[in-house]
């Protein structure tokens, strides 16, 4: 079973988003902050991150830097989510994939089945 | 018979006042005095020197060998037979009697005789005139030369008989009055003398008859066409021998010329002394010659302090080589016009001057000098100068008034007004400091300043509350001070009472408060300048203009920062609205989507889908307004990229199609792909909210149109439909923010989809235009170019 870990403030997209993919079998561990994340992934070896961008103690684009100069967690796809209208701010972070919120539930599917199957 | 001592004892008894014999020796012209017999008693040298024979006293008259009688054709004749014996021998009287007398060959003489008779002793006097030829050399010379002179004269010599009968006429008469000698010999000189001027010759009679001259009286003269002449007369009596007067000669001289000359000579001396102009001539070596009065007002030198000095004395050390320059001009016979330059007066003021000078010649042409006119153009520089000065200070304010109601930059504003005020005021700098309020309460902020470097003041303290700064930063009024050191509120500030070391000199003070429309004093515009007393009544008035706009746009600018804040803070909160707003709509569309997959119930199933539609129609809503907010903010990005439009247009008829519609979306694209370079996304969005019109305002029609093609060069997009339309003021206003057509009431929406779509198309360098008819329908079309 493949493990996402889901970072999002929004309790309830959290939920939503945690029963989408747990329905589709896969393990998700989810983090309402950037600090929670932060202390898990130091230990932890996801198969994928779907991370929102403007979280309450941190940004989305600069955690996703951060982890992909990472020796071991620089290879871990991760998926960006931003109710921003401009994917552009994206760009550099290395992210394989920017969701614009909001999303349809299919395109998420289809998205993270593109990385982890 | 009479000896030759009785004869001068004769004339001695007559009481002539003079030496008769010495007279008569002396005499040019061959005197002969013979008594009734034709015996000769008295000769004189001169004719002597024409007789072939020498004679002695006691010699006829009559003896061939002295005298030779000629007829009047020239042939000898007996001298028994001659007039002049008739005179002698028979008595008869004669006067101007004409003779021939021949001396050694056959020369002929004309001897005019007159006879004096004695009335107790006949004796008469012979006086022979010749003609030239009969003379000796010497006199020949003589005589010729006088009677030359007399001939060649311009003037008329005319002799005169104590009638008023005219006996001699020369050339010069003929000249100027036109009659020649054989017309007017034995008139009366009446002829020549106009009616009213008849007394005249009464006078001159008279006087002649009294043996006196007339020296040069102007008087007129009738010429032989009657017209009247001015003339100079000198009149003389012509006394015979003896010393009566028979007749008179006179002089006259055609003054007409001169008269017009003196009276033109006249007239340009007055000219010349009344110019305000000074007119002053020198000769080639720069010698002054002669100096009129417009050239002692303008110069101060009177006419004998300059005359014989050079005219350098006029001129400036510097300007030296132009007085030069102008000999040689002068020399070379050129005018120089209007030359302006700077002369010295006496009392070595510099002064403006327009410089003319012409060349002076001589009779025979010749350069011999120079006239100069200098007019004082002191008052034309001053105004000029003035003009000039007024038209600058014209652009500088003009230039700051456009910068102070254009620009919003508050710094630029104040560096201008700093800038415009130094300058318009003449100050060595100036300075803009700026109300605040510190911790202490004892500061202002330099803000800006012309003239020196910043470094300049920003060690120094700057007290707000001193004596000096006080009414400025008050807002009690200008200060304007000659010498701010002298002033009483100089100085009476601790610890250092005065300036600080290392302030800049200052002498010269004004201050002028910049006080906001609300009654603000925001600071203060301060100059200085090391002299004293630079700064006068005008520039205070002009500065103080320039700060009460300044004092506007100080306050435009402080509105505009509020407002550029309130903006930004509005931009902010709509961008946060927006986000905040999309999370729970993420949540709400997620479920619907998982409930659309559970649930198999086809009502149930249209209201799910139903209420999806909206949630998307509300994601739409809140990106517009996100977008309107980010283009009034200049923050909206777009990302550029080539692509084939024709595709994006297939794609997007597609969802078209394929969502629920009861339009039909009828298309034409051509067969070409059509590359544009733009923002794929952006373009997207205005194809979908251009067909969202469409449809939305044709809820009656069942068609939609879209097609592209090539339209010169750039590639057209337009979307019909057959809708409600619009009318020409709708036309021109549907691209405005917010704007809705009263028709469309009942119809959905902001306002923001055709407003936002025409900024991205301006954005793109594209066009959005429409062409539309009220109830038939609308065109909405617009253009994008060609990648290249």
């Amino acid at each position: 079973m493949k493990t996402i870990f889901l970072v999002e403030d929004d309790h309830s997209l959290r939920d939503l988003i945690n029963f989408l993919l747990s329905d589709k079998e896969y393990n998700v561990e989810a983090f309402a902050n950037a600090n929670t994340f932060e202390n898990r992934i130091k230990n932890g070896e996801p198969d994928l991150i779907l991370m929102d961008i403007m979280l309450p103690d941190g940004n989305g684009v600069e955690l996703c830097k951060a982890l992909k100069l990472n020796s071991t967690k620089g290879n871990i796809p991760v998926i960006l989510m931003s109710a921003h209208a401009d994917p552009s701010i994206a760009d550099d972070s290395g992210a394989c994939h920017f969701i614009k919120k909001p999303f349809d539930i299919d395109e998420l599917y289809t998205e993270i089945q593109k990385y982890i199957g | 018979m009479l000896t030759a001592s009785d004869f001068k004892q004769n004339l001695n008894l007559q009481g002539l006042p003079f030496n008769i014999e010495n007279a008569l020796e002396d005499l040019p012209i061959p005197v002969l005095i013979c008594d009734n017999k034709g015996d000769i008693i008295y000769f004189n040298t001169a004719f002597n020197d024409v007789t072939a024979k020498k004679i002695n006293h006691g010699d006829s008259i009559f003896d061939e060998e002295i005298i030779q009688f000629l007829d009047t054709s020239g042939n000898p004749i007996p001298a028994n037979a001659s007039p002049i014996a008739q005179i002698i021998l028979k008595k008869e009287s004669a006067s101007a009697l004409k003779v021939f007398l021949k001396k050694k060959g056959d020369l002929p003489h004309t001897m005019v005789t007159k006879i004096h008779t004695d009335a107790s002793k006949e004796i008469l006097a012979f006086q022979f005139s010749f003609s030239p030829q009969a003379y000796s050399e010497k006199r020949n010379l003589k005589r010729n030369t006088l009677s030359a002179i007399v001939e060649s004269s311009n003037d008329a010599i005319i002799s005169k008989d104590l009638n008023g009968t005219i006996t001699s006429w020369n050339k010069g008469a003929e000249k100027i009055f036109g009659y020649t000698e054989k017309e007017i010999l034995g008139k009366k000189v009446n002829i020549l003398i106009p009616k009213d001027r008849i007394s005249e010759e009464k006078l001159i009679l008279k006087t002649i008859k009294s043996g006196k001259s007339l020296d040069h009286l102007e008087t007129r003269r009738l010429n032989k066409t009657g017209k009247e002449i001015s003339i100079s007369l000198t009149v003389s009596p012509i006394k015979d021998i003896f010393g009566n007067i028979i007749g008179a000669s006179k002089v006259a001289r055609d003054i007409s010329e001169r008269l017009k000359g003196d009276e033109r000579q006249a007239r340009l001396s007055a000219i010349v002394e009344s110019s305000d102009d000074a007119i002053v001539s020198k000769d080639l070596n720069g010698t002054i010659t002669s100096w009129n009065r417009g050239a002692k007002r303008i110069f101060g030198y009177s006419e004998a302090e300059v005359l014989g000095k050079s005219i350098t004395i006029l001129i400036p050390k510097e300007r030296l080589d132009e007085e030069k320059h102008i000999l040689k001009n002068i020399a070379s016979g050129k005018r120089i016009n209007h030359f302006e330059t700077i002369r010295l007066t006496k009392d070595g003021r510099s002064i403006h001057v327009s410089l003319s000078v012409s060349p002076l010649k001589d009779r025979k042409g010749k350069i011999v000098g120079a006239s100069k006119i200098a007019r004082n153009i002191e008052d034309q520089v001053r105004s000029k100068k003035k003009i000039e000065s007024y038209v600058e200070k014209l652009r500088i304010l003009n230039s700051v008034g456009k910068d102070i109601s254009s620009k919003l930059d508050l710094e630029n504003v104040l560096q201008k007004v700093t800038d415009a005020t130094t300058t318009l005021s003449g100050a060595k700098f100036g300075a803009f400091f700026y109300n605040t309020e510190v911790a202490s309460g004892e500061s202002m902020m330099l803000y800006t300043l012309s003239g020196a470097p910043k470094s300049a003041f920003e060690k120094l303290g700057m007290p707000r509350h001193t004596a000096v700064f006080q009414p400025t930063f008050s807002g009690q009024g200008v200060i304007r001070v000659d010498d701010i050191k002298k002033d009483e509120r100089y100085g009476k500030n601790e610890p250092i009472y005065g300036m600080p070391n290392g302030h800049l000199e200052v002498t010269s003070y004004m201050a002028v408060p910049v006080v906001s429309n609300s009654g603000k004093v925001i600071g203060g515009l301060i100059f200085g300048h090391p002299e004293e007393g630079v700064f006068k009544k005008d520039h205070e008035v002009m500065v103080r203009n320039i700060a009460a706009q300044a004092a506007i746009a100080l306050d435009n600018s402080q509105l505009f920062e509020r407002v550029k804040t309130l903006s930004e803070k509005k931009d902010e909160f709509i961008a946060l609205a927006s986000h905040e707003l999309k999370t729970p709509l993420t949540t709400i569309k997620g479920y619907l989507q998982i409930l659309e997959k559970k649930i198999s119930e086809p009502k149930s199933r249209l209201f799910l889908n139903k209420t999806l539609d909206q949630a998307n129609r509300l994601n739409t809503l809140i990106d517009d307004l996100l977008n309107m907010s980010r283009i009034e903010a200049g923050k909206l990005e777009f990302n550029y990229e080539d692509f084939d439009i024709r595709e994006l247009l297939l794609d997007v008829s597609e969802t078209f199609n394929y969502s629920e519609n009861k339009h039909e979306l009828i298309t034409d694209f051509g067969d070409l792909p059509v590359l544009i370079h733009a923002d794929k996304q952006r373009i997207e969005q205005v194809i979908n909210n251009l067909l969202s019109n469409a449809v939305k305002y044709s809820p009656l029609a069942d068609k939609v149109y879209l097609n592209l093609k090539l339209d010169q060069g750039k590639a057209k997009v337009t979307v019909k439909d057959q809708g409600l339309g619009l009318t020409q003021e709708q036309q021109q206003k549907v691209f405005t923010r917010f704007y809705r057509a009263e028709s469309t009431k009942g119809i959905n929406g902001l306002g923001l989809g055709l407003y936002l779509t025409k900024q991205i198309m301006d954005a793109h360098d594209g066009m959005l235009d429409v062409k539309s008819e009220e109830g038939i329908g609308s065109e909405f079309y617009f253009t994008l170019p060609l990648a290249k």
